[in-house]
């Protein structure tokens, strides 16, 4: 799966969690610019990433992700 | 000695002129020997415990860099708690407090600042775990971290990670931080001597004899103290983050509208944001991670958590407990009911959704600092209970309710303009005839409408 595939599906996945069904993600976005994702959703959000992927964060990869792009790295580095 | 006092206003001009007339690298170290000097003078033989704390802290922070050993982190946490629970909560859990006057143990005081200095400890400690970096701040670095005078007594709670590099940069005289501290402190005597000390006597009178009262005055009288709290602690916040920026310092903005929050977790991010972000990174965001697999349980077992410890740090007594799970329980109900909550809004016109949604959050907050106010839960639910009954509306002091009322007006007026700006930024941007209009009003103000019932601020309590 190429950057821009799993750009594409995580993005499928925040509109799905956070029910924004018109939000759009790039490398640089983060957490704050997208409506709904706050601290008592970013749990969930990262939960059916982690679903979704097959694979787990640890605690300190997933307060270390500072954009999507991170998010990105991250999921990458696992697969 | 207060915030509020002529003699801080003397002791803070006296190190700013020291602190710029030293070479730059001697300036930090004016600044801890002056925050020291602060505290004794504040508490006396109690800023052993303070250095106790950092001597403590510090050393469990270098083992955990020379051996990066999660033990290190585990004793560092059980240290803090320890401490606080020794002065803060065992007292009042072995009834210390209620033991005749003068007894050894009845004067086992809670050092003010302890809740605030051990939480940047713990904060401190996480951050460099979580970070993995094996890098200490010095001695000194560490030490003024903990002990920076202007926000020693009641926050905010600093992180490392924003203060240490502060004191590492060359802090030159720098005008507009002059100009933009000033200002700040200005606006918070406004709110303190103004508001807070004008409201404070009727609330006084009416709590503490609430059973002559009943209805519209216990209710008001419980908005007072809700907007007394609000100004008298944004007010020390306010000449905090002012006396810090004298010496070219940048503490965390503590509060950003609370009154503006449209649901109980938003209140909870414009209110004592110092708190409630440590609160979230330290404790919510693990434990939710910890119990991410549980689902909504997960949430509402990390929400409750978070809140109940809220509520604890603000002293050990169970109406602080109440406190902390009616505010988690809303906070739980707002999480679990957002699609309910957002339909329902969606069918009124949205400017009445706003004010209805704002003035349920309002009420809702006003009503549970009644149980900030009470000695226990008994007189907590006498009080509230005597809202449902009517008699004659008590006002207390008429001028000094104008006079509060007047100043609120002034202040609730420019938040609504000003939005989430910090107030000295948004004054920095008005026009200089209407800037120095508002200078003029406010020194006005101070002497002729202002009263100090009391130096103190609320927070120090805790």
């Amino acid at each position: 799966m190429n950057r821009q595939q799993m750009l594409s599906q995580v993005e499928d996945i925040i509109r799905h969690t956070l029910k924004q069904p018109d939000v759009c993600i790039f490398e640089q976005t983060t957490a704050s610019d997208i409506p709904g994702w706050d601290s008592l959703s970013h749990m969930t959000v990262m939960v059916a990433i982690e679903a979704h992927f097959n694979m787990k964060f640890s605690f300190m990869e997933m307060i270390s992700m500072s954009d999507i792009g991170s998010l990105l790295d991250t999921i990458s580095s696992k697969q | 000695m207060s915030l509020v006092s002529v003699l801080y206003l003397i002791f803070l001009g006296m190190v700013l002129l020291v602190y710029y007339a030293l070479p730059q690298k001697a300036r930090p170290y004016l600044l801890l020997l002056s925050s020291w000097a602060f505290y004794a003078i504040n508490q006396g033989y109690y800023l052993f415990v303070l250095l106790l704390s950092i001597s403590i802290n510090y050393l469990l922070c270098r083992g955990w860099a020379k051996h990066g050993n999660r033990a290190w982190v585990a004793v560092s946490i059980l240290f803090n708690l320890a401490l606080l629970s020794f002065f803060k909560y065992l007292p009042a859990i072995f009834g210390f407090t209620s033991l005749p006057d003068g007894s050894l143990l009845q004067q086992i005081a809670i050092p003010i600042g302890l809740s605030f200095f051990s939480f940047q400890a713990m904060g401190y400690m996480l951050d460099l775990h979580w970070s993995g970096k094996r890098q200490v701040a010095s001695m000194a670095q560490y030490s003024l971290f903990m002990s920076f005078f202007p926000q020693l007594l009641a926050g905010p709670i600093a992180r490392g990670k924003s203060f240490i590099p502060q004191v590492s940069k060359a802090s030159c005289f720098n005008y507009a931080d002059m100009v933009s501290g000033s200002r700040r402190i200005l606006w918070g005597l406004f709110k303190k001597v103004v508001i807070a000390s004008n409201l404070s006597p009727y609330t006084d009178v009416v709590f503490q004899n609430y059973n002559d009262h009943q209805g519209i005055t216990i209710a008001l009288a419980a908005i007072a103290y809700f907007i007394q709290i609000y100004m008298d602690f944004s007010a020390y916040s306010d000449i905090a983050i002012g006396s810090a920026r004298l010496f070219g310092y940048r503490l965390m903005e503590n509060f950003r509208v609370p009154l503006s929050a449209k649901s109980v977790t938003d209140f909870w991010r414009r209110w004592h944001i110092s708190l409630s972000s440590w609160v979230r990174d330290y404790l919510f965001l693990p434990l939710q991670y910890q119990t991410r697999a549980w689902g909504k349980a997960g949430l509402t077992t990390a929400t409750m958590i978070t809140f109940l410890v809220i509520g604890v740090w603000h002293g050990a007594n169970w109406t602080l407990v109440i406190f902390g799970v009616l505010h988690g329980i809303a906070s739980t109900w707002e999480s679990h009911s957002k699609e309910l909550r957002a339909k329902l809004w969606q069918s009124l016109p949205k400017r009445i959704g706003n004010v209805l949604s704002n003035l349920i959050v309002f009420l809702f907050i006003a009503a549970s600092a009644i149980l900030l106010r009470s000695a226990s839960i008994g007189e907590a639910i006498a009080i509230i209970s005597r809202i449902a009954g009517s008699s004659p509306l008590y006002l207390g002091s008429k001028q000094l309710l104008v006079f509060a009322i007047s100043g609120m007006l002034l202040v609730f007026g420019i938040d609504t303009f000003k939005g989430d700006i910090p107030i000295d930024e948004y004054i920095g941007k008005q026009p200089k005839a209407l800037r120095w209009a508002l200078y003029i009003c406010l020194i006005i103000a101070l002497p002729l409408i202002g009263s100090l019932s009391s130096e103190n601020f609320i927070y120090y309590q805790y």
